[in-house]
């Protein structure tokens, strides 16, 4: 069953990069749309089959290394990339989020994807479980959020793929954070709840419980310049983009920081 | 009031958030003080001169003036953190007034500034009585709060929904005090101790004015097939004024708790059982030996525990085999012993001893009879716990109302100009409607209520 998993997880890497050269053609060729909608389905049965399979063979939630972890974000990108881009049509979060999902999905096949035994305070399946689900909902939207920020920081006339004017790509954005933060914030405190059983402590500033925080402040930042600042433009999307790396610094920081979350 | 403004401004608040991250950066980035060292403390400088100093060089002093190597126990930070809650505290007075008319209907009393020049559309056959009898009852239906107010020509139907919505924020915000203040009555009122170390077969006081104490039973070790550890369980007596109250099995993720003192099981190691002897005194000293520490020269890394010698002027360092390789000099069911005399740097002898033999040195009998274990609990108590899980509910509340539950607002003047009503449409705030198909049902729900068609527009 690992196997079969694995198997599926490159064939979803396969059928996203056919997926985003559709993307990209249907920004010439109006009926690669249909296209770049089946095939990006596909992705997402290609990569929701190979994590429950993954999750039969283990025991456990695909969330215990890089690799499984890896392959969980690709699914939040996906799954984020495809409800936004049915429900605006943007080509933007269709590109950002392939993309994103491509240059995930090489990370996770690079690395050891042996499914290797828990550790005993991994040992909580629970909270594992819906803690780490939680974070994967929250870095997908945000990723769309990215996606379409960076898309309304390019000169539009040059980029024929991404045909939306600012002001729905920022509205795009907010939609994408007004559903990611609730589910940031949810990460967080299932993690201090979590850290409170395992380790005794709800909040030790571990490298990666700070680098959430900062993740977590800096979109809270956004939405409070946003709604009450009345902030619009291309201020907004820079924060937007900023955040998006403190997602990534929080999800790459175990390669470079040791904490209780290095497992 | 310039004061006051800037106080519950959303500027500083802004700004204290960005302090906050840049120092969370720096704290990633700069090498922290483990928390059981005080910052200023001899420790703190002993700590900085051996890990920091090599590595930060000619900049160690100049960071840990700033309070770098401790940025959450600094002062300027709990400056920030104090001033991000008075200001979070004040803007939430500040509004309140806002948030409890909105709660009152205040948001639809009055008329809005501009409707649009151009009109949604134009009905023949009606009246403005009618459609605005038609529109509230079909608001009403869908849980909307409308009051009607009568105009020169016409009639001005206003609505909101979920006005609860403006308290989500305000329990959100508020939730972060909560959380600060259940920390810091904690802090004060509490206790921690993250090493509390018991041997196997020993019970150890907790201390702190509790009267606990706590024995360890039994240590065992469960592991998985490859080796590597599944599970660490302590099977442990609580005693309270010397008397048994509970009996346990503390393991990783299922802790003991005892009115509000938590036993957490931490770590563990190996403790070789050490009896001293000599023929004129007996027993000098023995029992389980907790190898806590680490000697490491340049290939090994040894696991080394204390054992003082009341009476004989010596210390033994007991050393058990090396963590990190197959160690060259003791090997597995051996322990090696070091022994020092009083004021000296240098051992005075070394003894390799096997498990379940005895050697002589320095007058003095060294027995092993074999190795148990030591594990390492955290213990704490926290008063105010219980306020930081009600401020995480009351932030989940308060988030989901604000952003699933969004406070809508619409105005829909309709205006008689001879025959026809001229319908004209604003939403404030939030969209009322999720996109034109949401409006055009709800304007077709109000349509087949009323007689009249639509005019259509003039070319």
């Amino acid at each position: 069953m690992l196997e079969a998993s694995r198997i599926l997880f490159l064939a979803g890497f396969i059928t996203a990069v056919f997926s985003l050269i559709s993307v990209i053609i249907s920004a010439y060729r109006k009926w690669f749309d249909k296209v770049t909608l089946i095939s990006l389905t596909l992705v997402w049965l290609l990569v929701t089959f190979s994590l429950v399979l993954r999750t039969a063979a283990t025991g456990h939630g695909p969330f215990t290394n890089m690799f499984e972890f890896g392959a969980a974000f690709t699914w939040g990108i996906i799954t984020a990339g495809l409800f936004f881009w049915r429900q605006s049509r943007l080509r933007a979060v269709a590109v950002t989020s392939l993309l994103l999902a491509v240059a995930l999905m090489i990370f996770a096949l690079a690395q050891p994807a042996q499914a290797g035994y828990l550790v005993p305070a991994l040992q909580q399946s629970t909270l594992l479980t819906v803690h780490v689900s939680a974070a994967i909902i929250a870095y997908g939207a945000f990723a769309v959020g990215f996606g379409v920020s960076l898309a309304s920081l390019l000169p539009h006339a040059d980029v024929k793929s991404i045909p939306a004017s600012p002001d729905v790509l920022e509205k795009t954005a907010y939609q994408a954070v007004i559903i990611g933060f609730p589910f940031m914030t949810l990460t967080i405190i299932l993690g201090s709840v979590w850290a409170e059983i395992s380790w005794g402590r709800y909040w030790g500033w571990d490298p990666k419980e700070t680098a959430s925080l900062v993740t977590w402040l800096l979109y809270a930042g956004y939405l409070h310049a946003r709604v009450i600042r009345g902030w619009r433009g291309k201020k907004l999307s820079v924060l937007l983009v900023v955040g998006f790396c403190a997602v990534l610094f929080t999800f790459f920081g175990n390669f470079f920081f040791r904490g209780l979350h290095s497992y | 009031m310039k004061i006051w403004n800037f106080i519950t401004s959303l500027r500083l608040a802004l700004i204290l958030i960005l302090i906050v991250v840049l120092l969370s950066v720096c704290s990633i980035f700069i090498v922290q003080v483990p928390h059981d060292i005080a910052a200023g403390s001899t420790d703190f400088y002993r700590w900085i001169d051996e890990f920091v100093r090599p590595n930060f060089g000619f900049w160690t002093d100049t960071l840990a003036f700033l309070g770098l190597f401790s940025v959450f126990h600094s002062p300027f930070f709990l400056l920030v953190v104090i001033l991000l809650m008075l200001n979070i505290l004040f803007c939430t007075v500040k509004r309140l007034p806002l948030v409890f008319a909105t709660l009152r209907g205040a948001g639809i009393v009055s008329e809005p500034a501009a409707f649009p020049d151009q009109p949604l559309l134009r009905l023949n056959g009606t009246t403005a009585a009618a459609l605005a009898m038609a529109t509230t009852n079909t608001l009403l239906k869908k849980g909307w709060r409308v009051r009607e107010t009568t105009l020169i020509n016409g009639i001005l139907v206003a609505a909101d929904k979920h006005a609860f919505s403006r308290l989500g924020t305000l329990l959100s915000h508020l939730s972060l005090i909560f959380l600060v203040l259940g920390f810091f009555l904690s802090s004060l009122l509490g206790f921690s101790e993250d090493s509390f170390l018991v041997a196997e077969g020993t019970v150890r006081e907790v201390g702190h004015g509790t009267g606990l104490s706590l024995g360890l039973i039994t240590f065992g070790i469960e592991q998985w097939p490859d080796g590597t550890v599944k599970e660490y369980r302590s099977q442990v007596i609580l005693y309270k004024e010397n008397q048994p109250v509970d009996t346990a099995i503390i393991r990783v993720n299922y802790p003991l708790f005892y009115h509000g003192t938590k036993f957490y099981q931490s770590y563990y190691g190996s403790a070789p059982v050490i009896e001293v002897t000599d023929d004129a005194s007996g027993a000098i000293a023995g029992g389980p030996v907790a190898l806590v520490g680490t000697m490491a020269d340049q290939e090994n890394m040894r696991p080394v525990g204390r054992l003082v010698l009341p009476g004989t002027g010596l210390t033994a360092y007991i050393i058990g085999p090396a963590l990190n390789t197959t160690d060259p000099v003791i090997g597995p069911g051996q322990v090696g012993v070091e022994l020092y005399r009083d004021n000296t740097t240098a051992p005075s002898s070394w003894l390799l001893i096997d498990a379940g033999t005895s050697q002589e040195n320095s007058g003095l009998v060294f027995s092993f009879p074999g190795t148990s274990y030591f594990s390492v609990f955290k213990v704490k108590n926290e008063p105010g716990i219980w306020i930081v899980w009600a401020a995480f509910i009351l932030f989940t509340l308060g988030i989901v109302m604000a952003f699933f539950f969004p406070y809508r607002r619409i105005f829909i003047r309709l205006d008689q100009e001879e025959e026809n009503v001229v319908v004209r449409y604003k939403s404030s705030g939030y969209s009322a409607f999720k996109g034109k198909d949401e409006l055009t049902a709800f304007a077709e729900d109000i349509l087949a209520k009323v007689p009249g068609k639509i005019v259509p527009d003039k070319e």
